[in-house]
């Protein structure tokens, strides 16, 4: 298993850059069409919401670099920008416990807008139908940066995490013991780690919702981004 | 024949120093009262290695002690409200600049740092940083898109090599979004931050809202770990900041680490010569070299590299190296001793294994801590001295031949803090921006800053900004449970969540 999540990761590396520096308009509409493809051959709830969530999420590949941007004042001849760029390589640690397609759509398709390379990992395996369709969104127009593998165990997170190409984990909800794991684990190579709001219950479920909130939805977009700043000289 | 110009120098021009502005003792700062403890350590001048004041270090009662100091501080600026917070900023700014030539000169003589550099950049900068966030203070609700609560208590630890501009750009954003701070400063480099407690004081600002400790590496550890701790930012070394961040794993604060860098510096065949010799000599060296964000790798494209190496090494040899109280002087002492051989053997390292050391040629003082600026030529990638970061005034210089090779080597390192790029091409240079992996990039440029400019890393360089509207959101609690990361905010801070 690890040695195929591996593969996996050195994959969506070598696809995040094109995915990240590629136009932000392309992105977005990659997004929409993934979306089409998804809901033209699945009926169920779950995966409508994914298709819902996706298409949500794609909406803010043209706009997120504008309002989580800034123009930066200076007090000299030059000019300065920050805009908010991808992490990179992303784990998406789905656990146990959670609804499987609510947290891909919730954490999966923020990571994908802001331009990062995604492997999305699922504790848990999924019905055939969740199974078939996922893997035919990882097929589709966004092959190049998701790939998704099911019946990962938690226990695995922290050694895929210090993986050389991987820049950031997210966690969708997990009790409090394997948020500290990976967070410690993390420290060795500065992998960011995003935790996704949890309960206050052992099992650390996590709550999604809120995807339909502009507000929300786009920090949500940005906690998969940091910020770059560049200058330049204006000067003749 | 001697060339016209040649013999003449200038003579010295030495800042004045008021030994009363120096503070005989240096102890913590707890509710606003200064606390001198027992344990009394000196604080030296790297220059000479004179003695320049007592500090006293803050024993874990003390720590205890400016923690719940902080609580009763946190209150008393939240009843301040925004406007109060906006005035009292500003009469820092204020403050601060009219202080100007004390606390650059204390600064000079305690970092080593030339007086140019701290009168005309580091102290107006720390100001700039007050009054910048003091706009802030009273319009939080736009920043946020919402309600804005302050974190709570924040363990600040600021290294050595920038003691009062990094103390400024860590507390006043802090202050701006109402929390309240315990603040660490580096054991060498007490002097200034304590200066500005004074400053804090008569701007009106409440006791207990900043408070200091003094110590070292198990007291910081203790900080960071102190339960009553909300938030911490970390400014120091790649390896203290890795255990910053193990000591807080899932302990759900707020932490910002600003680390090491390791920039690139990529100039072009066609950069505009002159400003590149110029701007890399002087970013590489200004403050020794002892800039987390400073060139360190000049990579040059291989049909102009001869040329480019030797305006490089004419140009660093005529920096002025000396007395950091002469205002004519570009290099001071490095930060003691044992740091002075840390690098010296760096550079040992990379000469016998066929690295070449184009030394500066000026003699240096005997007494203190000093070191030549040196630049390498002939490095390879394999080298520590290209891998990892050289904290002093060491530049190496590598070659490329294309663009994509020259991204390549830029990002042929785990830091990502800034990099440099040096062409006329308006195309290259936006296409190499972004493309290199780092959280500053200057084009035509090295080290700008300013307090509206967010800064900071990516990669082993940390996470986290600091400046601008970027550095304020990681001081904000922002309403709605995800926004603000549940049990955790490792790595991600606030920044961009507007």
């Amino acid at each position: 298993m690890t040695d195929g999540i591996n593969a996996s990761v050195r994959n969506a590396a070598a696809g995040a850059l094109s995915w990240s520096v590629g136009s932000v308009v392309a992105r977005g509409r990659a997004l929409f069409e993934a979306a089409d493809v998804l809901e033209g051959s699945c009926t169920s709830t779950g995966i409508r919401n994914v298709v819902d969530a996706v298409r949500w999420y794609a909406g803010w590949a043209d706009k997120f670099e504008a309002v989580g941007g800034t123009l930066n004042a200076t007090p000299g001849p030059h000019r300065s920008e920050t805009r908010p760029v991808a992490l990179g390589t992303v784990l998406v640690f789905v656990p146990v416990a959670q609804t499987p397609l609510s947290a891909f759509a919730d954490v999966v398709a923020p990571a994908l807008v802001a331009g990062n390379g995604v492997v999305a990992l699922f504790e848990e395996e999924p019905t055939a139908e969740e199974r078939d369709a996922l893997n035919l969104l990882a097929a589709g127009p966004l092959n190049a940066a998701l790939a998704v593998h099911f019946g990962v165990s938690s226990r695995e997170l922290p050694g895929l995490v210090v993986a050389p190409e991987v820049d950031a984990v997210a966690i969708a909800g997990g009790p409090p013991s394997l948020v500290e794991e990976v967070e410690r684990a993390s420290a060795e190579t500065m992998v960011r780690t995003i935790v996704l709001a949890v309960d206050a219950g052992e099992r650390g479920r996590y709550t999604p919702n809120r995807d339909s909130d502009p507000v929300l939805s786009l920090r949500r977009v940005l906690r998969f981004t940091e910020p770059r700043t560049i200058w330049r000289a204006a000067s003749s | 024949m001697a060339r016209k110009g040649e013999g003449l120098d200038y003579g010295a021009a030495r800042a004045r120093l008021d030994r009363s502005w120096i503070p005989d003792h240096v102890g913590s700062w707890i509710g606003g009262v200064h606390r001198v403890g027992d344990n009394a350590t000196a604080v030296i001048a790297p220059s000479d290695g004179s003695v320049l004041a007592t500090r006293h270090d803050a024993s874990m009662r003390d720590l205890d002690d400016a923690i719940g100091a902080a609580r009763s501080g946190l209150e008393a600026w939240r009843r301040a409200g925004p406007f109060e917070r906006t005035r009292v900023l500003l009469r820092v700014a204020a403050e601060l600049r009219a202080r100007g030539d004390a606390f650059a000169a204390v600064e000079a003589v305690n970092v080593g740092k030339p007086i140019r550099l701290a009168r005309s950049v580091e102290v107006p900068l720390a100001a700039a940083h007050f009054e910048y966030h003091a706009g802030w203070a009273d319009k939080l609700e736009y920043a946020t898109r919402g309600d804005a609560m302050p974190v709570g208590i924040w363990a600040q630890i600021v290294p050595w090599n920038f003691p009062l501009l990094l103390a400024a750009w860590k507390i006043a954003p802090a202050l701006a979004a109402g929390n309240a701070v315990v603040m660490k400063p580096a054991e060498s480099t007490p002097l200034t931050l304590h200066m500005l407690m004074d400053v804090l004081r008569e701007a009106g600002l409440p006791d207990g809202v900043v408070n200091v400790v003094n110590g070292g590496a198990g007291l910081g550890a203790a900080l960071v770990s102190h339960a009553g701790v909300d938030g911490v930012s970390f400014t120091g070394s790649t390896l203290v900041g890795k255990a910053v961040r193990r000591a807080t794993a899932g302990s759900g604060k707020r932490l910002m680490l600003e680390l090491g860098g390791n920039g690139a510096s990529i100039v072009h065949d066609d950069a505009p010569m002159d400003q590149a010799v110029e701007g890399v000599v002087l970013g590489a060296f200004a403050n020794q070299g002892q800039i987390c964000c400073a060139p360190r790798r000049v990579l040059v494209q291989e049909n102009v590299a001869e040329a480019f190496a030797a305006h490089l090494v004419q140009r660093m040899a005529r920096l002025r190296v000396g007395d950091p109280l002469d205002r004519n002087t570009d290099v001071g002492p490095v930060h003691g001793v044992a740091h002075l051989e840390a690098l010296r053997v760096t550079v040992e390292e990379a000469v016998a294994r066929g690295a070449v050391a184009h030394a500066h040629p000026s003699a240096l003082p005997s007494e203190g801590s000093w070191m030549a600026p040196t630049i390498l030529t002939n490095v390879t990638g394999a080298l520590r001295v290209a891998r990892e970061e050289v904290f002093g005034p060491v530049l190496t210089l590598s070659t490329f031949r294309t663009p994509e090779e020259a991204v390549a080597l830029a990002n042929d390192t785990r830091f990502g803090l800034s990099a440099s790029v040096w062409t006329t091409n308006g195309a290259r240079a936006q296409w190499t921006a972004e493309r290199v992996r780092a959280g500053v990039v200057w084009i035509n440029g090295a080290n700008r800053m300013s307090p509206s400019s967010p800064f900071g890393g990516v990669r082993e360089s940390g996470f986290g900004r600091e400046g601008g509207l970027h550095g304020l959101l990681d001081y904000v609690d922002v309403d709605g449970g995800d926004a603000t990361g549940g049990s955790s905010r490792q790595g991600r801070a606030g920044e961009g969540e507007q």
